[in-house]
């Protein structure tokens, strides 16, 4: 493993898993191409929306980075009502990572009547089914964390080190 | 691209029902594909609030800590299935009964492996200074940082409950049964002596502290007769109030008792429990009966 030792698990073992990850999760390159109809601005603008929402309600970066994911891999079998899939994607996401999640009619609060709660509710299990549950992937986020840490290791005087007990 | 529910649950034949818990009903199912026993736990929609936010997010996170462990003693998601706000989990089946870190999450498969079970409300491991949910572990489990509402903790936490669920296996009872997380507090520190900062620096300074009367405590070796200097040992390193000093996992494995004989039964040689589920059920049933029986006096109203 590239990785230098880590103090809070085996680096060679996070190096496999991380790098399994992004081998389970796959990604089409080409889907805007198969998708005449979606522009590549069309995403652009959606996922920088839900950077918006996701600054409204507090969540996470990571948070908004699985809906990014969960978005990409719905989008290879499914190409109309972006903005529902996009919050049912953010709505799954929060469900995921974080210790309070907005209700369900937050995030059709916020997308001022393109979706009502019901539809996020029949999208979410649909979207599920076809991610097949898979909804862990390694993101920019967790990456970046990781080489953090290894900084903090080099350079421990500058980084927040992680620490578990107060 | 997923089975749709339908045909999910053709897969599936339902043998029997193995229980029920806050969240999930647990069945005994035949996996037709492959012709293998499995425990098939649906998740409960709740009430119309609940399913109101989609998804259980228990039964989510529970999903995605099992897919992210593959260990030889976590129980196995072999597959999930959803249909409108239902999701069933499907599991190896194991011999002892399916549901933090307790004893009834602990299982013994047919050869005698322990897995554990139950990833609802577990975390992973290695994000720095991240706020926690302090409603963590099952009240007679929880540690006293917890108590005290520590948002950051540590795997100290987790060895608090291994320290309790140790002291569950000497006394066959639970250790510290509270009845709300004051009396859990007061059950803690009646046993073990109500810490001072100069035990537990930094305690008085948790965000839900309150003084508690200082109880001497009773010495480890009178509450557990039948243990050993090695394991008091082990047990008073896992119940310290401490979180920084409390004795880790890979502490605990290098301490005498692990290594002093007698070893451990192999697991295929483990007594197994007698007979089929619903038989142990009845004998449950029998026990719970006498204990009634023996702790209320009988009597016939008269109105």
């Amino acid at each position: 493993s590239p990785i230098p030792r880590l103090s809070w698990a085996n680096s060679d073992d996070v190096w496999i898993k991380m790098l399994n990850k992004e081998l389970k999760y796959v990604h089409d390159k080409g889907y805007l191409q198969r998708h005449p109809k979606l522009q590549p601005k069309m995403r652009a603008i959606l996922l920088d929306w839900l950077l918006e929402v996701s600054e409204v309600y507090s969540l996470h970066r990571q948070t908004a980075y699985l809906a990014q994911d969960y978005f990409d891999r719905f989008m290879l079998t499914e190409e109309d009502k972006m903005q529902l899939l996009g919050i049912t994607a953010l709505f799954i996401a929060s469900k995921i990572e974080e210790i309070y999640p907005p209700k369900i009619f937050e995030f059709a609060y916020v997308t001022d009547g393109a979706c009502d709660t019901w539809e996020i509710q029949q999208m979410e299990i649909h979207m599920l089914k076809a991610l097949d549950w898979n909804l862990c992937p390694e993101t920019p986020i967790s990456w970046l964390k990781l080489y953090a840490q290894v900084e903090a290791q080099t350079d421990g005087e500058n980084f927040l080190v992680p620490q578990f007990s107060q | 691209m997923a089975l749709d529910v339908k045909s999910r649950s053709k897969r599936y034949e339902k043998l029997d029902f193995l229980g029920e818990g806050q969240f999930a009903t647990v069945y005994k199912a035949r996996d037709k594909t492959t012709d293998t026993i499995v425990a098939i736990k649906k998740i409960k929609v709740g009430h119309r609030t609940e399913a109101k936010d989609g998804i259980n997010r228990t039964a989510l996170r529970e999903i995605k800590l099992l897919q992210e462990l593959h260990h030889p003693n976590i129980i196995g998601l072999l597959d999930a299935f959803g249909h409108k706000s239902n999701i069933s989990l499907v599991f190896d089946f194991m011999e002892t009964d399916l549901e933090d870190l307790k004893p009834n999450n602990l299982l013994l498969d047919g050869n005698g492996v322990l897995k554990l079970a139950d990833f609802g409300l577990a975390k992973a491991f290695g994000s720095p200074n991240r706020v926690y949910t302090h409603q963590v572990v099952t009240r007679w489990y929880r540690s006293p940082e917890l108590l005290f509402g520590a948002r950051m903790y540590g795997v100290g936490v987790d060895m608090w409950a291994v320290g309790c669920i140790l002291a569950e296996l000497l006394l066959r009872i639970p250790f510290l049964a509270g009845e709300s997380d004051l009396d859990q507090l007061t059950k803690i520190f009646e046993a073990l002596g109500t810490p001072t900062d100069e035990t537990w620096p930094g305690m008085s300074s948790l965000p839900d502290y309150v003084s508690f009367k200082i109880f001497p405590g009773t010495p480890l070796e009178h509450i557990f007769s039948a243990a050993g200097d090695d394991l008091l040992e082990l047990l008073r390193g896992l119940f310290t109030f401490n979180p920084l000093l409390r004795t880790t996992a890979t502490q605990a494995l290098k301490m005498r008792y692990f290594s002093n004989r007698p070893g451990p039964t192999p697991g295929p040689q483990l007594p197994r429990p007698n007979g089929s589920v619903e038989a142990l059920r009845e004998k449950e049933t029998v026990g719970l009966k006498r204990k009634i029986e023996d702790v209320m006096m009988k009597k016939k109203l008269i109105f």
